[in-house]
């Protein structure tokens, strides 16, 4: 083949693909900006749909003449008001290709089956939890957009159908849709918000404390049932900023709370590790839960509480101490049978065990607890010269930079303060910005360009954002590196409390009062477990007290 | 043994042998890791790998019909990359129809990966082939003087 042959093959090639592909982006896009054309009117009560209109979108949705006005009267229900703004063609029923045909949160499902037609609209679609479906192939976990057979199954048990029949003879359609009624929160960050979101999150831990003092550890706001399993430091993680919260408000629901989780930790889980005392529930005590534990009961009893429990501080200062290595490091599990520590490290532990030594020094006033705490964290940020990867690889160090901020004005470490400050640029570089599906996921962390953002690993980062934006003021850092800090922190702080169940889709939910300012896992799987308004509330709050303290709005 | 060509050209007809083994690992290994198997990609990718092992053993085996061998190799190549190019391609068309403009992050990330792909599977055997230059067709019984010298594609001497 000649030379200019392969050049005729290459160019048909290219302009054949170019051409498919520009047919296929045509075929498959709907224009979220254009006016509805009607409105999928739904009316709920205990999280269940009782009755559905479709109408012309012109058609006014309140006042006596509005759709279901009867029906809303009988079941005393909340009316949900869905507008389809655009429609495109589903290409396939291969459960890959129509799992992956759907935005989560912004599309529903449109079917025609004869002259019958049916929708799942998005509260559909988070009531009967189908998106974030996860498809697991061997290594590989694939986010789809829907759970094909959990929309299939609503689709047929609407149309009084068989799961097959449907798939096999109805014409399915993908409906881009915008809620009218309730509408879409959209609250700027302001002291007020602020507050009002971090404080939501203390109550919904608050009312998540059960008489023993244990958490309902994790819940899901659809059906309100409560996940199995139970994990101590995020018992302590969670209250930690439980007490946090009730100190700054004052809430004797709170206060109560924070009390009786604090005393299960302190009563319940408090245990002999050689001749230390340490948190665990089994013969193998890690560091974190100690270390939380510990951040636990000193912010309680550093806000003037429970001041009885100051031994136990001491216990488990001392224990974590013990489990220091020289070089800083810390051995992050003891073997409470042959009573030895375990010199093997996990993520998080050395971040917390600095902090919490850091915190917890405030009360004790042992300088060891300032001087341990230093080390580590000199560790946590130190690597060798030739560790490139360094400056662009990191870890969730949201704890690193607490701890750099704890020890601040005690033990000033600048190379902390730079190592924050990177991971920082980072997080904000690769912030979400600009999908056009999502515009609302503006300032989140990206979990993969097609999947809502975890809120978790946004409040995450944003916490350690806030304590870094703390120590960076203080450190004489550039007006224009803290400006560019501040704007990445507001922008995720706008994300989270637009997420926040405040009260969220509650027409969607079977006790929307239970779930009223937990943090869900994602914008569409409500799942609530007690370190999601754990972190959100961390970050919240330290940045509604920085504002305070600049006397800003 | 006879002589097919120049020490020149020999080692630079080895070393696109043994070079066209470098995408075939990579496409070897990568089909291999898949996690599932589906026969279709089993097939495609699989026979590829396949011709291009039996393509580099013909350049040894039979060095007369290196140049035919390498061409066939290079193009085996060429062929298998156009098609994860499209596949690729297509696969964005319909993910851009569905998200719409999915960020700067997004589309940063897929060019990275496409433009990594490139390299093994379209600017190597296209280098490849464009400096094996076009097979020679045979020549009838024409008159010694009627022969014109030809473009030889680039091939070096």
């Amino acid at each position: 083949m000649t030379l200019r042959a392969l050049g005729r093959i290459l160019g048909a090639y290219l302009a054949l693909l170019v051409v498919t592909s520009a047919v296929l982006v045509a075929a498959l896009r709907v224009n979220r900006k254009k006016p509805p054309s009607e409105s999928v009117v739904s009316l709920w009560t205990g999280g269940k749909r009782r009755a559905r209109a479709v109408v012309s979108a012109s058609k006014p949705v309140s006042g006596p003449d509005a759709p279901l006005t009867d029906e809303l009267r009988r079941w005393r229900g909340m009316r949900a008001v869905e507008d389809i703004v655009d429609t495109s063609p589903v290409l396939s029923t291969n459960p890959l290709i129509f799992g992956a045909s759907f935005v989560p949160g912004r599309d529903g499902v449109k079917v025609t089956l004869g002259k019958r037609v049916a929708y799942a609209t998005v509260d559909d679609l988070l009531a009967c939890k189908a998106y974030d479906h996860p498809l697991v192939i061997g290594p590989i976990r694939l986010q789809l957009g829907v759970d094909p057979d959990a929309v299939w199954e609503v689709l047929a048990r609407e149309l009084h159908v068989s799961k097959q029949e449907l798939v096999d003879e109805g014409e399915f359609e993908r409906i881009a849709l915008r809620r009218r009624v309730p509408p879409e929160p959209a609250p700027e960050v302001t002291r007020a918000t602020l507050r009002d979101a971090a404080l939501s999150a203390g109550r919904y831990l608050a009312h998540a404390v059960k008489p023993d003092g244990t958490y309902r550890y994790e819940v899901n706001a659809v059906d309100n049932q409560e996940h199995p399993g139970y994990n101590w430091p995020r018992h302590a993680g969670a209250t930690w900023f439980l007490s946090e919260s009730a100190i700054y408000a004052k809430e004797p629901l709170m206060i109560d709370a924070a009390e009786r989780a604090a005393r299960r930790l302190a009563e319940g889980a408090l245990v002999d590790c050689g001749s230390h005392r340490c948190v665990a529930d089994g013969d193998r005590a890690d560091l974190g839960s100690s270390a939380l534990g510990l951040l636990a009961l000193s912010e309680i009893v550093g806000g003037g509480l429970m001041p009885e429990l100051m031994p136990a501080i001491r216990d488990l200062t001392a224990f974590i101490r013990s489990q220091q290595r020289p070089d800083g490091e810390f051995m992050h599990f003891y073997d409470r049978r042959k009573n030895a520590p375990e010199d093997v490290q996990v993520l998080y532990y050395t971040g917390e065990a600095a902090f919490a030594l850091g915190r917890a020094a405030r009360l004790t006033r042992d300088p060891k607890d300032v001087e341990a705490a230093s080390r580590a964290l000199d560790h946590l940020v130190t690597t060798p010269f030739y560790y490139a990867a360094a400056h662009y690889y990191y870890g969730a160090e949201h704890w690193t930079c607490h701890a750099l901020d704890e020890l601040w004005e005690r033990a000033p470490n600048r190379k902390a303060l730079r190592f924050c400050l990177e991971w920082q640029e980072m997080v904000r570089n690769t912030a979400i910005h600009g999908r056009e599906a999502s515009p609302e996921y503006d300032g989140a962390t990206s979990v993969g360009p097609f999947v809502p953002p975890a809120i978790i690993g946004t409040s995450t980062r944003m916490e350690a954002a806030v304590s870094t934006l703390r120590v960076a003021r203080k450190a004489g850092v550039s007006q224009r590196e803290i400006a560019a800090l501040e704007q990445g922190i507001v922008a995720a702080l706008g994300f989270m409390l637009r997420f926040q169940l405040n009260p969220g889709p509650a027409e969607v939910m079977v006790n929307s009062g239970m779930m009223r300012g937990g943090f869900p896992n994602t914008p569409t799987d409500l799942d609530v477990r007690i370190d999601n308004p754990q972190h959100a509330g961390t970050a919240l709050i330290g940045y509604l007290k920085q504002l305070e303290q600049r006397g800003e709005r | 043994m006879r002589r097919v060509s120049h020490p020149g050209t020999r080692r630079f007809e080895i070393g696109f042998a043994l070079g066209n083994l470098v995408p075939a690992l990579v496409l070897g290994v990568g089909l291999f890791e898949l996690p599932t198997r589906w026969w279709p990609a089993d097939v495609l990718v699989g026979g590829a790998v396949l011709g291009v092992l039996v393509t580099t053993a013909f350049v040894f085996a039979r060095p007369a019909s290196t140049r035919m061998a390498l061409r066939v190799g290079a193009s085996v190549l060429l062929g298998i990359g156009l098609v994860l190019i499209a596949a690729a391609a297509l696969s964005l068309a319909f993910l851009a129809g569905i998200h719409g403009d999915f960020g700067q992050g997004g589309m940063a990330l897929m060019l990275l990966v496409t433009f990594l792909v490139l390299p093994y599977t379209v600017v190597y055997p296209l280098v490849e082939l464009r400096l094996l230059g076009p097979a020679a067709r045979p020549v009838a019984a024409a008159p010694a003087a009627a022969a014109r010298p030809r473009d030889d594609g680039g091939a070096p001497a």
